[in-house]
């Protein structure tokens, strides 16, 4: 179904209750790392097109309540086409409150710069039109 | 998904609790991300729309999905 929309920016998100790679699931049942559900899911990325984004933050994104076990069940993946928008998107791991699920955020790093120091020239205040320039920004900015 | 600082302009949608407990809740800010279509299915909804650049009110066609896995592989699979 996510296959036959490739080609468009897309993104998905979610508990996939997989992992990538054996190392992203610990705990007491460490010996038991599933290969062929690991396998199955690469081939899902690799039939929808989808790229996992790089990770900040915490390592799992699950902890087992009673501590015996922590994994990275939650992920954002993403299209090529999705990050040619979207330059430098990373998924952030924010730390675990009620749930036993790690919440994700995803920003642009490219467009988050943080907010823009303030900078005026002086000789912008003796350029004719300029207090118009200033009222019209200040009257029609939104956001 | 798609947020706008300070915005309260909320539209979703949700899939329902099964059995196996879990619900699927997908919001969205109607500033930047007009919905044109959804699909409601097992262990997913998908959102298709349009994301609106703030600053340039460029328009781009964007698929969201938003997924809840089962355990059992047999359904994954499924999936």
């Amino acid at each position: 179904m996510l296959a036959s929309v490739n080609n468009s920016i897309k993104c998905v998100i979610g508990d996939f209750n997989s992992v990538r790679v054996a190392s992203e699931r610990k705990g007491i049942r460490n010996g038991l790392v599933n290969n062929r559900d690991i396998a199955r899911f690469r081939e899902f990325l690799e039939r929808c097109d989808l790229k996992d984004i790089p990770a900040v933050g915490r390592k799992y994104t699950r902890y087992r309540p009673n501590g015996t076990a922590r994994n990275r069940l939650d992920r954002v993946l993403v299209s090529d086409e999705w990050l040619t928008h979207w330059p430098g998107a990373k998924q952030y791991v924010l730390s675990r409150q009620v749930s036993d699920h790690c919440a994700i955020v995803v920003k642009s790093s490219i467009l988050d710069g943080g907010p823009k120091p303030f900078r005026s020239l002086d000789v912008w205040q003796q350029s004719e039109g300029f207090n118009d320039v200033v009222r019209n920004a200040w009257e029609t900015s939104t956001s | 998904m798609f947020w706008s600082l300070g915005s309260n302009d909320v539209s979703w949608v949700h899939r329902g609790i099964d059995s196996e407990g879990g619900g699927i809740l997908t919001l969205w800010d109607n500033k930047v991300f007009n919905c044109t279509k959804f699909v409601d299915g097992k262990g997913y909804v998908l959102v298709e729309g349009e994301y609106k650049y703030v600053s340039s009110c460029k328009v781009v066609k964007v698929v969201m999905m938003n997924i809840y896995a089962p355990c059992s592989s047999k359904e994954k699979v499924l999936l």
